[in-house]
């Protein structure tokens, strides 16, 4: 297929209703968003639910679309300037996102001790955590500062908070906090089942050349980082 | 007997290691340039020996500065034998050797520690209070057999080695600490057989294993504020400097004339004042003691005490804080006839609980109130002697004592447990054992009404026992003051005072004293008995026991200590039986036991198990094999020990980023 036809294919897809589409199973966080998770990556070697990723993000009319850099992925309509961005991404179980601003009526609100108000979105499902490594790896130094001090990344609830918007602003941090909430035992099942953080990637971002990406904005690329 | 040299170093090493194999026990005595073992100071020598007094006694020098001293592959060749070979390590004092030796890599993780200064304390009178190995040796063995202690001693004072042994050289100072491994093991042997005869195996038992508990706490510590020390120090100097000026300004006297430090001179500004002092020294003199300075009604007396009491604050709690990061105390399982735990460098019990004000305030009427409570609480607590009403220009010299809640963000608040913080990633948790004496005094007694009362949740024994001895319903208008009596009497028996003292707390005669007595003993059932019972016991045989088998050697004179030992001392083998349970839960775990306090042990638990184990360890606490219904208050000493507040599981709100 050539370049044209696949971006046109693109396009179509972009245009057909959402619940066509294959669902993503990415987080995506806005500025001031915190996730709290409980990792199903352990870190250690052979770990089938952490991997590195080359992704391209270019813009295609309005649109910013994505496509993997892999040997199987044709990237020939790739922009000649677009670089593709490094990120690890991992699987979770993502218990609740807390939202510094309302867009939905179903997140529930929270009073912090100086009554500062955020909005708390219940996930409690099965989540890959796409992230860049960051100017020289400090976002990356962070999972492995978390690996170091529990030997392993499931042991305790991950805090990662986003800080910022745009590609030059936005920065990301990662806490273990000491909240110990498990990945629920009727759940546990549902990690046998999970792909490859490769193979996701490529049915999402490869197979179908170039897919818009449904929900990412510019302020979601962090690929600077 | 040898001090062993680089010649013979292989042949001494190879008979204490034949030695071992026969029988795996080692006393150890170890030398030093200083006592501070988590600092630079280090051994310059180790004396081991068998603990059979006949039996092989060797001394290893490697770091003297006289004399020859073993290469320094030595040290870990022995250190080496010594990990594979020792089961039970025997010494007086132990763990201060084993410190020494720890930092050149002894590990005595799997050993048995065998502390003979502990056995002493079990089987000596109770009254004894010089535990140390030259006087026990010498009350066990006669002058005769601490004479080479007293001669050496001596004899490094007058070459000025006494402040670092390792001046001296090796062939000197090795006999003497064979001389000390012989002593030890002697007094070892004997006091394993008086134990044996004694009955007190069982507190034996627990007591190895108690100081083996303990030396893993030393050994962590608790990690220190520096920053807050010196900064607070800082304030501190500024407060003092500004206190000495108006004590200055009073007597209209400067820096030059007047040392504020100097006894002598402040007798003789207040004599120049027209101000003798209402305290006299044992020879007659004029006292300018804090008992002293307390019954002056004069501004200058409660600013010389307040200049004093800030001064000695910065010098035993700032300034060893400075420039370390972390805080190893001394617990001595010996230290006292009761078998509570004591600590020292610095003593734990001492550490205030309330923070202190380094500035000047005004008073108010309820400002007022609290402190006269204070100073009386104070008064009380050092048995000092208050007759003054002090005037509210004198009261407000005082008003740089706070209370025990402390502001984290005011500067010019001093609170020492402020110095004490977790380690990253741990939070400090407080676990406090709920009226612990009254409890255990009650479970001497136990019957259907007192066990109703120790099994109830929240319960205020006074009050219980109010209603109990004098009849009396908590609706009637009389009824705190009823329960103020039970209160005084409960401890008054726990601790063992006569009715004078009791009238003086009950603002009554002796006379109505001894009747309050009367009527709370027939009205507590049983306690009249059980008090009785002590007493008589003491009377006829000179001793008595508490429920751990713990034996108490009492002068009949005094039979009534005889409660206070048996309630002070289950208490403290309560305590430490529980230790034991808790440092054998967190083995596995990232959370550490870290100090124990009066009735309060403190933990620091690992981020990851803020959740989980606070709960379990609480209930482990509860629970005691001598089945007394116990409870746990658990607090979260956040940021430091200084501020608490009530454990609560954390929720997503507690790790939502606010800012």
């Amino acid at each position: 297929m050539s370049g044209i036809a696949r971006i046109a294919q693109g396009r179509d897809d972009a245009k057909r209703p959402l619940p066509e589409r294959a669902a993503g199973r990415e987080v995506w966080l806005k500025d001031g968003d915190q996730l709290f998770l409980t990792s199903v990556a352990t870190g250690e070697e052979n770990d089938k639910f952490l991997d590195e990723i080359y992704l391209y993000t270019f813009r295609v009319g309005n649109r910013w679309t994505n496509l993997i850099k892999d040997e199987k992925v044709d990237t020939s309509g790739v922009p000649e300037d677009a670089r593709p961005s490094h990120k690890f991404a991992f699987w979770a179980y993502v218990h609740n996102i807390i939202h510094s601003e309302k867009r939905s009526e179903d997140w529930m609100e929270i009073e912090g001790p100086a009554g500062k108000k955020v909005f708390r979105e219940d996930i409690n499902d099965f989540r890959i955590v796409p992230l860049g490594f960051g100017r020289s790896d400090h976002v990356w130094n962070q999972l492995v500062d978390v690996y170091s001090d529990w030997g392993a990344l499931n042991k305790g609830v991950l805090r990662i908070k986003r800080t910022g918007a745009g590609a030059f602003d936005t920065s990301y941090s990662i806490t273990a906090t000491p909240k110990i909430d498990e990945i629920p035992a009727d759940k546990v099942k549902e990690t046998e089942e999970l792909p490859l953080i490769k193979d996701y990637y490529l049915e999402r971002y490869g197979n179908t050349d170039i897919i818009d990406i449904a929900k990412s904005t510019a302020d979601d690329d962090d690929e600077l980082f | 007997m040898s001090v062993v040299n680089n010649r013979t170093f292989e042949e001494s090493l190879k008979q204490l290691q034949s030695v071992l194999e026969v029988a795996p026990t080692l006393v150890v005595d170890v030398e030093t340039n200083g006592l501070d073992a988590y600092g630079s100071n280090q051994i310059c020598g180790v004396g081991v020996g068998s603990p059979n007094p006949d039996g092989l006694v060797q001394y290893y020098p490697f770091r003297h500065h006289l004399g020859e001293n073993l290469q320094t592959e030595a040290l870990q060749k022995l250190i080496s034998i010594l990990n594979q070979s020792v089961k039970s390590y025997v010494g007086y004092n132990l763990k201060f050797d084993l410190h020494f030796l720890e930092k050149d890599g002894l590990d005595v993780t799997s050993k048995e520690l065998i502390d003979v200064i502990v056995m002493v304390r079990l089987i000596e009178h109770s009254d004894i209070k010089e535990l140390g190995l030259t006087p026990t040796g010498k009350r066990a063995y006669g002058e005769a057999a601490v004479q080479y202690d007293i001669d050496t001693k001596k004899f490094l004072r007058s070459n000025k080695w006494n402040k670092d042994f390792s001046m001296a050289p090796p062939d000197f100072l090795g006999e003497y600490c064979k001389k000390d491994v012989i002593l030890t093991a002697r007094i070892y042997n004997d006091y394993l057989k008086k134990i044996e005869k004694t009955g007190q195996n069982k507190v034996f038992e627990l007591e190895k294993k108690l100081s083996k508990v303990l030396f893993k706490m030393e050994m962590l510590g608790i990690s220190v504020d520096k920053d807050y020390a010196v900064a607070t120090k800082t304030a501190l100097l500024k407060r003092l400097g500004e206190v000495r000026q108006q004590i200055l300004a009073l007597c209209g006297k400067t820096e030059e004339e007047f040392n504020i430090s100097s006894p002598k001179q402040i007798g003789e500004v207040f004599n120049g004042m027209g101000i003798k002092s209402p305290v006299k020294t044992g020879k007659g003199n004029e006292s300018w003691n804090e008992a002293a300075l307390i019954n002056i009604n004069h501004r200058m007396a409660g600013l010389i005490r307040q200049y004093r009491t800030l001064e000695k604050l910065g010098s035993t709690y700032l300034d060893p804080y400075l420039e370390t990061d972390v805080m190893h105390t001394n617990f001595c399982n010996w230290g006292t006839a009761t078998g509570r735990l004591s600590s020292r460098e610095p003593n734990l019990q001492n550490i205030p609980r309330n923070h202190f004000k380094l500035h000047e305030r005004d008073l108010t009427d309820q400002d007022k109130i609290d402190i006269r409570n204070n100073i009386s609480a104070m008064v009380s607590q050092k048995g000092i002697t208050m007759d003054t009403e002090l005037s509210d220009e004198v009261l407000s010299t005082w008003s740089f004592m706070g209370g025990d809640t402390y502001n984290d963000s005011d500067t010019k608040q001093l609170a020492i447990r402020r110095l004490f913080v977790p380690r990253p990633n741990h939070t400090l948790i407080g676990f406090d054992y709920q009226q612990m004496e009254v409890r255990v005094f009650m479970s001497y007694f136990r019957n259907e009404t007192i066990d109703a009362i120790l099994n109830k949740n929240d319960v205020d024994f006074h009050s219980e026992a109010a209603k109990l001895a004098f009849g009396i319903d908590e609706s009637s208008p009389r009824f705190k003051e009823y329960r103020q009596y039970a209160k005084a009497i409960t401890f008054g028996t726990i601790y063992g005072i006569g009715n004078k003292k009791l009238a003086q707390q009950l603002g009554t005669n002796p006379r109505e004293a001894g009747k309050f007595k009367k009527q709370y003993f027939e009205g507590m059932e049983g306690s009249k008995d059980f008090f009785d019972k002590v007493v008589k016991k003491v009377e006829l045989r000179g001793m008595v026991k508490n429920r751990y088998g713990r034996q108490y050697k009492i002068n009949p004179q005094f039979a009534y200590k005889g409660v206070n030992y048996l309630v002070q001392g289950t208490s403290a083998d309560i305590l430490s039986e529980r230790m034991l349970v808790i440092d054998d839960y967190l083995l596995d775990k990232k959370s550490n036991l870290l100090l124990q306090v009066h009735d309060e042990i403190i933990c620091e638990i690992h981020d990851s198990e803020f959740n989980t184990i606070p709960y379990k360890i609480q209930s482990l606490l509860e629970e005691n094999t001598l089945n007394v219904p116990l409870k746990v208050d658990m607090e979260v000493c956040s940021p430091s020990w200084a501020t608490k507040k009530n454990y609560k599981p954390a929720e997503l709100e507690d790790y939502i980023d606010w800012d």
